[in-house]
């Protein structure tokens, strides 16, 4: 009879929650790969993103189509082309949330994992990422670097570009946010 | 339908060598689910009633009987993520937040009438078979009960809304591990209460992605996290334990924990190793440590046959290590000429080889093992000892006996006793030590100072022992000593004498190699090319190649604290499962990359946790004590049941007689020795013979009617000892013909249709005699009456006068006389004639009558033509009714008689006035009821006659 109890409180009620959200003012989203015979490097300042400092929830997204940088324009094109199929995924994304308990209104430098799901070419993986978070004078400083399994996100590398392309790329995201009014 | 095909499991068995870490290995092997061997990740795994196992993965749902997996076709466009049984079904959580059971072969979504969730489904739980939990990706616990969904989330107080699982039963508060710590549900007085477990309540991770209870009911819970390994919490005291200060968690994130009994617990990292960990009650040590490279470890499974199942990002990964493992030993050292082995008291392994006596400390730091050079000999070593004090006793091939004292760096002494002799077999309980050597065997009493053995008592040939040679001496719990002689048999010694066995106590052997003891106190004894005796106290049961024993060539039987018999042999090793009454078979090669075996006597030992060593080429075996939950016979399963080839449910068992051809498919779930498994069926009420097969499908063509039982048996061996059995009954009806109620009525149908026949044949016979009577009589009458004389007379004399007054007249009426007797005598043998010709003779009658009563007699007709031809009447009706009339009325000039004649519907009517003459004449009436009978038979329509207003109808009916 218990669980009765239980099941009954569960279908009642509802909370609220008070947004403060932080928007991404500046930002920087670069990778390399780090393979035995070519080493490739891309940029890309087309970052946008939300974090609700009180929710602790965020939502990332980069514009795959202006990554700069590459060996040549060959190498851009096939990056496009043949591996992130930019024409039917543009862009990536990160979406969760910050697990640690911190406040991000204090001034200070906070160590964070950030939990979401992970989109890049059309496949979302769930992946724990840690990120520092420094707040100062009410803006918010992100930095966080983490590995991208090509496999994982479906992205298939030819046996010829082996040692062309790091089956697992590195990457590195830089932002500056700022509350939004 | 198959995803994949395997045969067999141990014997593809190969040994993948590669990994680091602790001493011991499991054997394990990658089961790929398909047949080109690629990847399939494995999110989640279970085990149904039946014994199959169930995986959640991203090709699918899949079954797996211990051999081969069968893919359940589903939805493809989700992906499967966690599985589990409720209610008797397989029930799986997807990526989209669908839930979908197993119907009749098919993953069925089910339906939600409120509360459906909306992202994954990352795990499922069976709350008391009432209730299924959903621990979502962000909708929290879902509990889903009769078709709802009630969501305990952020909302009523939940601190995330990913929930990684539940550990809950309906007794205990509900413990949901989530991102951010642990949270305990409870119902209290004043409703849902929820409480937080996280770092401030020093859990060192928030991120809990595991929660198990230590066992059945405990207050302890495994706690495993995402960076700092596992943990315990005691739930009552809100206290958590970690690691012993010395020992650092290195496995990075924990996704599964297999809590065993006896406090243990296997843990599965995202990094692919298993570590087991002991919980003491006040913090955690880590055991050995299991790596399986390349790969991640989603879930565990602990087997029904002992072995541990690992669902990897690769597939399923089964290992032996609660049953089975091995050390490896390197190069240079070689066990293939190993001549006696030896556990002291500090759980050493005492090895000896030619000359020379090692040993192994399997629990020191070395890695791998390593054999430490102790002792040697002037002869090749035959038998080691530890006594009771932890002393050394060493026999040797002819320099006799040495006891080495190990904790003084003395030499070996050698017991004057068996000076120069041959050792074959030492064994000892308390003080006494039994020695065999080729001349029998001594019974010694230890003393502490050289020569440190006293003579006790001798056996031997002549003493009652029936052989000098002994290979084997055991002492058994009841104090009896059990001899194993060379040409005696086996002989047990007690306080009363000798004891021997032989061919009329079902005894067969000869010579036997070794006895040995199980816990149940039966005596198990080794023959000679004869296989295993067992003896359970009163008779002998021999254990042979039909009990599932590869070879009864046997060198050494080893038991397990638990019971379990090692039988080695030179096609590799079996053992012997007491509790599922059967052998698990290794076959050397094929199964645990066994080169060699050593073929010396009883070479095993047991160490102190009751597991019991086997050296082989690479090293060394260890056979541990088997738990509880263990059972490795194999089950069966009717998977299908088809009538004409069209597939039929298990509920349908009833079926027309032309629905007579019916096939079965079985399968074999076995987990243990999949390659020996065998089938037999028998169809009661077909035949009474068991039907031995591997195919596991059986079809029955045209099955009579009649009442079936279908039942299949599998079993890993050929005696079908201990097997499980399967069965499906079902009747087929007999046609409808040959159904009693159906004969009955049928045969009565037939019998009272013949009766009818009868009766109407007899009708018809009567009523045409009857007719044909009144018939006769009738013309008879009417002749009768015709050659009255008379009429005769009267119409002779009016012919006479008529001669006279005109001629003409005479010859006419002579004409119409003629006419009626002709007219009569034609018509007379017919049952009906028309009207018409009815009239006619009454007209012939008329003219004669007229031509006599002149005036006197007048006839009114009114009857239309068509009447005329197309009605029937009886012949010389008319003709009768007015000579009635006539006979019966005056007629005369004074009083005229009118007859009229005239249609009345159907009937035709014949009237006159009443006018009876004064004396009336005879036969009056006779010639009406002839009429009527002869219409009674021609109708139902009754003659009508009687008086009418003074005047007398007749009324017939027209035909």
């Amino acid at each position: 009879m218990r669980i009765f109890l239980i099941l009954l409180a569960l279908f009642w009620g509802f909370g609220k929650s008070h947004a403060q959200v932080f928007e991404v003012d500046r930002g920087q989203v670069r990778f390399f790969s780090d393979a035995s015979q070519e080493l490739i490097r891309a940029s890309c300042d087309r970052l946008h993103g939300l974090l609700d400092v009180k929710k602790r929830q965020f939502f990332f997204k980069v514009d795959i189509q202006q990554f700069m940088g590459f060996n040549s324009a060959l190498q851009r094109e096939h990056f496009h082309e043949n591996y992130m199929e930019t024409s039917i995924f543009p862009s990536a994304s990160f979406q969760g949330k910050i697990i640690e308990d911190v406040d991000l209104l204090q001034a200070g430098t906070y160590e964070v994992r950030a939990k979401g799901g992970l989109t890049i070419h059309g496949v979302t993986q769930e992946r724990i990422i840690a990120s520092r978070i420094r707040s100062e004078s009410g803006l918010l400083y992100i930095e966080s670097m983490f590995l991208v399994p090509l496999a994982e996100h479906g992205i298939k590398i030819p046996r010829v570009v082996h040692d062309k392309l790091a089956s697992d790329i590195q990457v590195t995201v830089e932002a500056v946010m700022m509350a939004r009014p | 339908m198959n995803g994949g095909r395997w045969i067999g499991f141990l014997c593809g068995l190969l040994l993948a060598l590669t990994w680091e870490g602790r001493a011991q290995k499991p054997f394990h092997l990658d089961f790929f689910l398909n047949e080109y061997k690629e990847p399939v990740a494995v999110r989640d795994i279970a085990t149904d009633g039946q014994g199959y196992h169930w995986l959640a993965t991203d090709q699918g749902v899949y079954r797996f009987n211990g051999q081969q997996f069968t893919k359940i076709e589903a939805d493809p466009h989700s992906l499967p993520r966690s599985i589990t049984v409720f209610q008797d079904r397989i029930w799986v959580g997807y990526h989209d937040g669908t839930l979908r059971s197993l119907k009749a072969n098919r993953m069925e979504p089910v339906f939600f009438r409120a509360g459906k969730p909306q992202s994954p489904i990352h795990a499922l739980h069976n709350l008391d078979d009432r209730f299924l939990l959903m621990g979502t990706q962000s909708d929290g616990l879902v509990v889903f009960w009769e078709g709802l969904g009630f969501t305990l989330s952020t909302d009523r107080g939940l601190p995330d809304p990913f929930v990684y699982g539940v550990a809950a039963s309906s007794a205990s508060p509900w413990l949901i591990p989530t991102d951010k710590g642990i949270s305990q549900v409870s119902m209290g007085e004043e409703g849902l209460s929820i409480s937080h477990f996280s770092t401030a309540d020093s859990l060192r991770d928030n991120i809990v992605r595991v929660l198990k209870p230590l066992g059945k009911g405990s207050d302890f819970f495994w706690v495993g996290t995402h960076a700092a390994g596992v943990a315990v919490l005691e739930l009552s005291a809100r206290k958590f334990y970690n690691f012993s200060s010395s020992q650092v968690w290195d496995g990075g994130q924990v996704n599964d924990i297999l809590p065993m009994e006896d406090g243990r617990a296997w843990v599965a990292t995202e990094k692919g190793e298993m570590k087991e960990l002991f919980f003491d009650g006040s913090q955690i040590q880590l055991g050995q440590s299991i790596e399986l490279e390349d790969s991640k470890i989603y879930r565990l499974l602990k087997g029904r046959s002992g072995l541990i199942w690992a669902a990897t990002n690769k597939g399923l990964r089964p290992l032996t290590i609660e049953y089975l493992a091995y050390y490896p030993l390197p190069p240079p050292f070689r066990l293939a000429g190993l001549s006696a082995m030896a556990v002291d008291h500090r759980d050493r392994l005492w090895l000896a080889q030619d000359q020379q006596v090692y040993f192994i400390d399997r629990h020191g730091a070395e890695d791998p093992i390593r054999m430490e050079k102790r002792l040697a000999f002037p002869s090749e070593v035959t038998d080691l000892y530890f006594d009771e004090a932890g002393h050394l006793w060493v026999g040797t091939f002819g320099s006799g006996l040495f006891y080495c004292r190990l904790d003084k760096e003395a030499s070996p002494y050698v017991i004057p006793w068996f000076e120069g002799e041959t050792i074959l077999a030492i064994q000892g309980k308390g003080d006494r030590i039994w020695v065999s050597s080729l001349n029998g065997v001594k019974e010694m009493r230890r003393t502490s100072l050289p020569p440190y053995l006293a003579m006790v008592r001798r056996f031997h040939k002549s003493a009652g022992l029936g052989s000098d040679y002994v290979y084997d001496i055991f002492l058994d719990g009841k104090q009896q000593l059990w001899l194993a002689t060379d040409g005696a048999g086996v002989v047990r010694y007690d306080s009363s004498g000798f004891r021997h066995w032989g061919t009329q106590d079902g005894f067969e052997g000869k010579v036997v190699y070794q006895v040995l003891e199980d816990p149940w106190q039966q005596i198990w004894v080794v023959c000679l090319n004869k296989g295993l005796y067992r003896y359970g106290g009163d008779s002998w049961q021999g254990l042979g190649t039909a009990d599932g024993l590869q070879d009864i060539n046997i060198s050494t039987i080893g038991a397990t604290g638990t019971g379990e018999m090692v039988v080695v042999h030179e096609k590799g090793i079996d053992v012997w499962y007491p509790r599922s009454g059967q052998f698990r078979n290794y076959a050397r090669h094929r199964s645990l990359g066994i080169d060699s075996l050593s073929t010396t006597l009883h070479l095993f030992a047991r160490d102190r946790q009751g597991k019991v060593l086997i050296p082989f080429q690479k090293g060394l075996l260890e056979f541990r004590p088997i738990a509880d939950y263990v059972d490795i016979s194999p089950r069966v399963s009717i998977t299908s049941r088809s009538v004409f080839f069209e597939e039929v449910l298990p509920v349908q068992q009833r079926f027309a007689h032309d629905q007579n051809h019916i096939s079965f498919q079985f399968d074999g779930i076995f987990f243990a020795n999949a390659d020996r498994l065998r089938y037999r069926y028998k169809l009661e009420g077909y035949n009474q013979d068991w039907v031995v097969t591997n195919d596991p499908m059986v079809t029955f063509p045209k099955l009579d009617p009649g009442s079936y039982r279908f039942r299949v048996q599998a079993s890993a061996n050929q005696s079908f000892r201990s097997q499980h059995e399967a069965a499906w009954s079902f009747v087929i009806d007999k046609p409808f013909w040959a159904k009693s109620w159906f004969i009955v009525l049928a045969s009565m149908g037939i019998i009272m249709a013949i009766i009818a026949l009868i009766r109407y044949r007899e009708n018809q016979i009567l009523k045409l005699s009857t007719l044909q009577r009144d018939r006769m009589r009738f013309e008879y009458e009417n002749l009768k009456s015709q050659v009255n004389p008379h009429f005769l007379f009267n119409s002779l004399n009016t012919l006479s006068n008529l001669i006279d007054e005109d001629r003409e007249a005479a010859q006419h009426y002579t004409s119409h006389l003629s006419d009626l007797y002709r007219n009569m005598l034609s018509f007379r043998s017919q049952d009906t004639i028309p009207l018409r010709e009815e009239w006619e003779i009454l007209q012939n009658y008329l003219f004669i009558q007229k031509v006599r009563f002149g005036e006197a007699l007048n006839m009114e007709v009114d009857i239309p033509q068509e009447v005329m031809d197309e009605r029937r009447i009886v012949p010389l009706a008319l003709q009768m009714l007015v000579e009635n009339a006539i006979k019966h009325n005056v007629v005369s000039a004074r009083q005229p008689l009118t007859i009229s004649l005239f249609i009345e519907g159907s009937w035709i009517v014949v009237k006159n006035p009443l006018r009876p003459k004064i004396n009336p004449q005879q036969g009056a009436g006779l010639g009406l009821a002839n009429i009527a009978s002869r219409y009674r038979l021609l109708t139902d329509r009754e003659i009508h006659f009687g008086l009418v207003d003074q005047a007398y109808i007749v009324k017939l009916p027209l035909l």
